[in-house]
């Protein structure tokens, strides 16, 4: 069982806008390749794609999206993964997240990767809490400091916000 | 005195195409810029008079959020240029809320409304 895959999947349209055979074309492949999909008929079926259907809504990205989610308030909740680059040594450093209009930050999360491929979840907690790296951010930039050398980890910094 | 022709008409204007003139729409299907090329012959309206455009004809379009609205602004031109993205998010910060609010309640799928801000100052 699969849920349809549209071959043209990035297809947008405004008033005014002409549309080409060829566009018209993709259109029609689209349709058909949502009739000859097949439908969910029980929750087998619906479980098997949640992980599809979230993919497809929220879709971890470099670049902003929108995740399909609302806050409290009604504003839409979009993502943006950033690639932090290293943790500080014994410094602060900030990086641009490059986001305009930030209004607020549901979630802020990450993982860091040392060069012995041990994963590490954002921020970085260590049992020797001197090891320790706060991550926070403001309307511009994303901060990381700590007060040892955590140079040897690649850190990526997910957003989740609302804009103004 | 406007100084453009079309200025202070900012009313929808249905399949009436003006160079330049930002269009103000609901949110469109993606969030990112997108633009569609259209060759040339199209009818548009240049002050009132119609004309045909005489080369191809690029559509910008990015959608945006003020004032917990989501909204899209669009623009039909002879440019091709990477600096046209840069001119719509500048526009999108000075568009006022309530007129995002007027546009969205008269927005349909082929309906729109053209703001009084064009991608050059005339």
């Amino acid at each position: 069982m699969a849920i349809a895959v549209l071959p043209y999947p990035n297809m947008d349209f405004v008033p005014l806008d002409v549309l080409t055979a060829d566009e018209l074309d993709q259109l029609v492949a689209n349709i058909n390749a949502i009739n000859s999909a097949t439908i969910p008929t029980n929750i087998t079926d619906l479980t098997d794609n949640v992980g599809l259907i979230t993919n497809t809504n929220i879709g971890y990205s470099t670049s902003e999206k929108d995740t399909g989610l609302t806050w409290t308030d009604g504003s839409h909740i979009y993502a943006k993964t950033v690639h932090f680059g290293t943790a500080p040594n014994n410094a602060s450093k900030q990086v641009a997240h490059g986001i305009s209009n930030l209004d607020k930050v549901i979630k802020l999360d990450g993982f860091a990767v040392n060069t012995n491929n041990q994963y590490y979840a954002l921020p970085l907690m260590f049992a020797n809490s001197a090891y320790n790296t706060q991550v926070y951010v403001d309307a511009s930039y994303i901060y990381m400091i700590n007060t040892a050398d955590r140079s040897a980890y690649d850190c990526y910094v997910t957003l989740f916000y609302t804009k103004s | 005195m406007p100084s453009h022709p079309n200025e202070g008409n900012n009313e929808t204007m249905n399949n009436l195409l003006e160079l330049n003139r930002i269009a103000l729409w609901k949110p469109k299907l993606l969030d990112e810029l997108t633009m569609r090329e259209t060759g040339k012959g199209r009818p548009y309206s240049d002050g009132g008079v119609i004309k045909r455009t005489t080369a191809k004809t690029y559509r910008y379009a990015k959608n945006y959020e003020k004032g917990k609205q989501k909204f899209c602004l669009f623009v039909i031109t002879y440019k091709n240029d990477a600096s046209i993205e840069d001119k719509l998010d500048k526009i999108a910060k000075k568009i006022k809320v309530a007129e995002i609010t007027s546009a969205l309640e008269t927005s349909t799928d082929s309906s729109f409304t053209y703001t009084n801000y064009y991608l050059e100052e005339k």
